[in-house]
């Protein structure tokens, strides 16, 4: 890798790192599996460097491994469980830390995808279009996925919403 | 912008932790970088090590060393990114099935097997409990079903995150990819009595559900048959192919349902207390055969008559018995206890069925599971 390659990695590594470890630890409940998996997915993106900067989004790539990663570390030791299960749908991501506050509790009483849509839009900072690739679903259920869980939340903390600038943006 | 957002970022925002110095992140990218040239070598001789019955060793360092080459190409995040976006993609090079695809087939004995998932590999094994591997790969294969004219193995295959449906001939050659739905797994298939369709549960992650889908033997035409609960499994057609048998949770448990081949006039057809799984046709077509825990303890086989609804106790286990499957001739029955394949004669009566003594046939330490008889051969 060339000098301005690797000066370009560092300089994109320093600005996406915490939002991915923050999101992704927000998404399982665990910091300590949000670190591990966003260093596992920035050094995947650094080994293919080359090809990752190329890429629309680099960051929603990368997010989308740390997820990956997380789940493929929580689900390695109960997947053959799942799977002797029959697949039965199992909701194996793990619910957000809980700090002392009205806002967490209201988030953590959304239903999962309805609580990563919005996890990963106001703590990774992701764009809808991006959260669909990260989430592996299409834009507009990440809109429906959104809209309804501002819709719960408006309710839920008694905070009124107003125009709906932030529905049509990413 | 209005007043939630605001409120959003504020709060949920963690203390967001700082990046590790990047020279840690560059050493990992570079031994990631190594591993991944070491994985294709690696690869490239474990389908000839293989062949000569010494890849197991080498396939367990794989694993061991975590060593992946998935269906979709090792560090792709799976999901629906644009194929611009998808570094794989970029590489030509990279794995694009469960490895190895192309190999030497496997002479399997005539006489009956039983082919079933072994530690996530595909296996046979005899009546006389001799193990041998039909399909071995660094991914996850589970869910075989062999053809009706025992050529064809079904089955799944992923990285533990998505699954897709292959097809591969019963020595394990031809591996040829179903499906391709990089956001839905698909479990559970099936063939039709005839051999020219295939039936499937698929997960619509998107809407949180997993259906019932159907297909033609080559993967065309997929068709949602059954999407109205939550979660529909385990679809198996009948012996004469007019009706689709599954497992469904409506209110409250699972129950055994059936559905008519085109999907139409779903009905439940069991309702014990707790759940019902994996129902699978008696082959002349009057029962079918299921597991459950109506006590709540652990799950025996059962049988329902499919007209009457009639539903009586098949074979005490005093263990977790699934995965249930009637020999063609209808005289025995496989099925899964204690993560072993086990085997029970079984003769109708004419009111119900008498059943003999179970007998353990797979005998290695790892998980057996999902049986499903080539007949003859």
């Amino acid at each position: 890798m060339d000098a301005n390659s690797e000066s370009q990695f560092e300089s994109w590594y320093e600005r996406s790192y915490s939002r991915i470890a923050g999101a992704v630890a927000m998404m399982f409940g665990s910091p300590d599996l949000g670190e591990e998996a966003a260093s596992e997915a920035f050094a995947r993106a650094y080994s293919r460097w080359g090809q990752v900067r190329h890429m629309g989004s680099p960051e929603a790539w990368t997010h989308r491994v740390a997820v990956n990663v997380a789940k493929r570390r929580l689900r390695r030791a109960s997947l053959e469980r799942r799977l002797l299960q029959k697949n039965r749908p199992v909701d194996d991501t793990m619910p957000p830390p809980h700090p002392p506050s009205e806002v967490w509790e209201a988030v953590d009483g959304l239903p999962d995808r309805m609580r990563q849509a919005i996890v990963l839009r106001y703590v990774g900072d992701l764009s809808q279009a991006d959260i669909a690739a990260v989430m592996g679903v299409a834009p507009g259920t990440v809109a429906a996925h959104l809209h309804a869980g501002r819709e719960r939340l408006g309710a839920m903390l008694g905070v009124p919403l107003g125009s709906r600038e932030e529905q049509s943006r990413g | 912008m209005d007043d939630l957002d605001p409120i959003l970022t504020d709060t949920l925002r963690p203390d967001l932790p700082p990046p590790p110095p990047v020279e840690e992140i560059r050493a990992r990218g570079r031994h990631i970088r190594r591993r991944r040239q070491i994985a294709y070598t690696a690869a490239s001789v474990a389908a000839i090590v293989l062949v000569v019955g010494t890849g197991m060793a080498l396939q367990s360092w794989m694993v061991d060393n975590d060593v992946v080459v998935d269906p979709v190409g090792p560090d792709t995040p799976t999901g629906d990114a644009p194929a611009g976006d998808d570094p794989s993609k970029v590489d030509a090079s990279e794995a694009t099935g469960p490895e190895p695809s192309q190999r030497e087939g496997v002479a399997l004995p005539a006489g009956d097997l039983i082919v079933h998932q072994r530690a996530f590999d595909i296996y046979a094994v005899t009546l006389e409990g001799e193990e041998i591997p039909i399909f071995q790969a660094p991914t996850i294969e589970v869910s075989p079903d062999v053809s009706p004219d025992g050529q064809r193995i079904l089955f799944s295959s992923g990285d533990g995150d998505n699954f897709d449906l292959f097809v591969m001939a019963i020595d394990g050659t031809d591996v040829t990819q179903l499906t391709d739905t990089p956001t839905d797994p698909e479990f559970e298939a099936r063939w039709s009595p005839d051999g020219t369709r295939i039936v499937y549960m698929r997960r619509n992650v998107a809407e949180e559900r997993s259906e019932i889908w159907t297909m033609r033997a080559d993967g065309s035409g997929q068709t949602a048959l059954y999407t109205d609960a939550d979660a529909s499994l385990v679809p198996t057609w009948s012996p004469d192919g007019s009706a689709i048998a599954f497992t469904s949770y409506v209110g409250e448990s699972f129950d055994v349902w059936i559905m008519d081949a085109d999907g139409s006039d779903a009905r439940r057809v069991t309702d014990l207390p707790n759940d019902e799984w994996n129902s699978v046709w008696s082959p002349d077509g009057r029962f079918l055969t299921f597991s459950a825990h109506p006590d709540g303890g652990d799950r025996d086989l059962y049988v329902v008559e499919v007209e009457s609804g009639e539903v009586s106790l098949l074979l005490d286990t005093e263990l977790d018995a699934t995965g249930p499957m009637w020999h063609p001739n209808g005289t025995r029955l496989a099925y899964e206890l204690n993560r072993q394949i086990w085997l029970v004669a079984v003769s109708a009566t004419g009111s119900g069925f008498e059943v003999g003594d179970p007998v353990r046939v797979t005998t290695s330490p790892e998980q057996h599971g999902a049986p499903t008889w080539r007949v003859g051969g």
